[in-house]
């Protein structure tokens, strides 16, 4: 009952700016994987020419499931021996659902990238757009919102807001 | 643009294919990341702030004045300048015994979005004794006066039909008992052709001109003129250290281009700080040129004019790729208003203790019995003023934020008209009027804080998605102080940036305003909320008030002149075109 999904994501993986590994900017090969869980991943072809600043223009399609509070885009990058990870950003599922926006809005995000020990990395593009069956079309306001929470409604009535754990390793946000 | 060479910003910026404005210019700063972004916004329909406007005229049953026939008649536009003085902008053709002409020649305007501009109507009956002198010639106090006709050129545009017509008056004003007639004026864009074509182009094995790194190439581009000699039309961005470049993709309207045919040369530089960029190789295609590239996906060679021998060139190994090749129809911000499309104006006033006591003249809230206008008044009359032309049913909500009701609570997002439901106000008079009564009503109290009118202002946009997708909103902030949480504001804002909103913040009184500069982003820095998310597109403009007194660019020009290319931004990122082309208003 938990895994499953009423809604599915139009993810268009845009582009990514300003990417580094171990303090230099990355020469090529990066793409892009999109989790919504542990079962759902879908991953962007290998960016071959852009370097640093890669762009994919690549549409992704993955299953949200309701108990989900927030998606995972990490961008990886393919090196002579091995894959790494330049970065993850964790999306809040409220960023494009159930604000005030209405159910077919497609929402142009863009989030800063965090290496695993919470350094600061580049930025992602790209864009999403919630794909609802009719019968569950999600109004906006004033009906309360079906998933996450409306980061817009005042602070007393919010329940089940997300929140966003940075690991301060290094002092500087 | 063109030669100018000189600046590092002139050689590095992405300037795309863009007309000249006359006024300041604003193009992307650069800033050293390929902002990605940033051109898949700009590629859809960055277009010239001004546009040039013909105004064809025509009037009906005008006064008749001669006695044997009917009146010659002939009319002038005037522009109304702000001291009052009319400036001849053009006359038409006379014509000849009708009271109900329909004139040929075209008065052209060039429409500016950030200004009123008034323009006054006369028309003339011209005496016969004239009718043989060139119209240019004649002059207006020798002729007989018909009636005179005042609008305001936003007016024209924001009608579907894109005419007006309007009521004949004589010179004081008033009707009386003689009807004058009417007067039609209908506005046209003379740039008619919206083509134009985006462009990806790529090179291999250039020439490394440099010493100790490799070449940092651009590309100029330009057009073959008929003396021979040639206009640039267009620059890339430089791109670093690198011999097999690829650059941001490139647009061309037909003005520029001319016709798919017509000869260009591209040109291929190491850029130099010095100033002095090395020429790296040339080329002369035409845009079918370009095309044929693309579809053959095969590469030109450049080539250099031989210093040997001469009128022999040098052909080199560095070739020229099109990688995309894309035709598209450009559209003006004149084509959305005229179809439907609208500006929704909002306006939030600072109502925090910094202001000083509105009973004192000193304040920044003080009502002046004499009718002078404060700041604040100043400020929502000039900015509502061009706005509100846009706006069809001039239902403007209008907050105040930091003030203490009577009950001894501090908002930050109070209904300036006391009523606690509904937020709006019926056109400027009645801001006007909520403001001065909830002077009264509001003590000022603070902090200063942006987050909740701008929360709310994100939220009413959102909702008005639901309908359609036709509406564009703007939220003018009126503030004497730094903010004191500047974080909330761009948490606020990053949320509100990818939603149909432009936000305008005045700063008036003498506060240093540096850090408001942060939240501008002109700078290029894209603004990054507190949980990681970074604003989809720059939606703010700062100005404060006391910069800008007298001189040419008032506040208001300087706070107006963005909003034209970020709602062409927004329409155009989601491909949302004007209601007469063949989608709807509503993306799919």
């Amino acid at each position: 009952m938990e895994k499953t999904s009423l809604v599915s994501l139009e993810i268009n993986v845009i582009s990514a700016q300003d990417l580094r590994l171990h303090h230099r900017s990355i020469k090529k090969n990066a793409f892009v994987v999109v989790r919504t869980d542990s079962q759902n991943s879908c991953s962007t072809s290998v960016d071959t020419r852009g370097g640093s600043c890669p762009s994919w223009n690549e549409k992704l399609s993955l299953p949200l499931p309701n108990s989900a509070k927030f998606i995972t885009v990490e961008v990886q990058c393919k090196t002579h021996s091995r894959i790494r990870t330049v970065g993850t950003a964790n999306i809040p599922v409220s960023d494009f659902i159930g604000d005030y926006t209405p159910s077919f809005y497609q929402h142009f995000l863009s989030y800063r990238l965090r290496e695993p020990d919470g350094e600061r990395n580049g930025i992602v593009n790209l864009s999403i757009r919630a794909v609802v069956p009719q019968q569950y079309n999600l109004r906006p306001s004033p009906m309360p919102p079906l998933f996450g929470a409306g980061l817009l409604e005042a602070a007393e009535k919010r329940s089940g807001g997300i929140a966003i754990g940075i690991p301060v390793a290094y002092g500087r946000v | 643009m063109g030669g100018c060479f000189s600046d590092i910003k002139g050689g590095q910026q992405a300037i795309g294919g863009n007309q000249p404005r006359p006024s300041a210019m604003n193009s992307d700063q650069g800033d050293e990341h390929n902002d990605a972004v940033d051109y898949f916004y700009r590629s859809r329909g960055f277009y010239a702030l001004f546009t040039q406007l013909e105004l064809s005229l025509s009037a009906a049953k005008l006064h008749d004045l001669d006695i044997f026939s009917k009146s010659d008649p002939m009319a002038v536009v005037f522009a109304k300048k702000s001291d009052g003085t009319l400036e001849e902008r053009g006359r038409t053709e006379v014509i000849l015994n009708t009271l109900d002409p329909v004139w040929i020649g075209k008065i052209p305007i060039a429409y500016q979005f950030e200004i009123i501009q008034p323009l006054v109507f006369h028309v003339f009956d011209v005496d016969t004794k004239y009718h043989n002198i060139p119209v240019k010639m004649l002059k207006l106090n020798e002729q007989e006066f018909l009636g005179e006709a005042t609008c305001v050129l936003s007016e024209i545009v924001t009608k579907s039909t894109r005419s007006l017509t309007l009521n004949l008056q004589s010179k004081n004003g008033h009707a009386g008992i003689k009807k004058f007639g009417t007067l039609t004026v209908h506005a046209e864009e003379t740039v008619v052709s919206r083509q134009a074509v985006e462009i990806i182009l790529r090179c291999s094995h250039l020439e490394n001109k440099d010493l100790f790194s490799k070449s940092d190439p651009f590309l100029r581009i330009s057009r073959v003129i008929e003396s021979g000699g040639s206009v640039p039309i267009c620059k890339t961005e430089v791109v670093n250290n690198n011999l097999n470049p690829t650059w941001k993709p490139i647009h061309l309207t037909m003005q520029q281009y001319g016709s798919k045919d017509n000869p260009l040369i591209i040109e291929c530089f190491d850029f130099n700080s010095s100033g002095k960029h090395e020429i790296i190789g040339k080329l002369q295609k035409s845009v079918a040129d370009l095309e044929r590239l693309h579809k053959e996906k095969i590469g030109a060679n450049f080539h250099l004019p031989s210093s040997g021998r001469q009128g022999h060139e040098k052909i080199l190994k560095g070739q020229l790729f099109v990688d995309g090749f894309c035709e598209k129809l450009l559209y003006s911000f004149l084509d959305y208003i005229s179809s439907g499309f609208e500006l929704n104006f909002m306006v939030a006033v600072d109502f925090t203790a910094s202001n000083g006591n509105p009973r004192l003249p000193e304040s920044l809230h003080y009502i002046d019995p004499s009718g002078r206008l404060n700041a604040y008044q100043q400020a929502i009359l000039e900015v509502g003023e061009v706005i509100q032309v846009y706006d069809s049913d001039k239902q403007f909500p209008a907050w105040g934020f930091g003030g203490r009701s009577i009950d001894g609570t501090i908002s930050h997002c109070f209904n300036l008209n006391g009523n606690v439901r509904e937020c709006e106000v019926k056109g400027i008079d009645g801001i006007l009027a909520a403001y001065a009564s909830a002077i009264h009503n509001f003590s000022l109290a603070g902090p200063t804080l942006f987050g909740q009118v701008i929360n709310k202002a994100a939220q009413i946009a959102s909702q008005s998605l639901s309908a359609n997708q036709n509406k564009y909103f703007v939220l003018l902030i009126i503030t004497d102080g730094v903010l004191t949480d500047i974080q909330e504001t761009k948490d606020a804002l990053v949320r509100a940036s990818d939603l149909p909103l432009s936000i305008l913040i005045v700063g008036v009184g003498n506060a240093d305003f540096k850090e408001m500069e942060i939240l501008d982003a002109d700078n290029g820095q894209r603004l990054e909320s507190s949980t990681g998310r970074i604003a989809t597109r720059d939606i703010v403009q700062f100005v404060p008030m006391r910069e800008v007194h007298g001189g040419q660019l008032s506040v208001v020009q300087a706070l107006l002149e963005e909003l034209p290319s970020q709602f062409l931004m927004y329409m155009g990122s989601r491909d949302i075109k004007p209601c007469f082309a063949n989608e709807g208003p509503t993306a799919a």
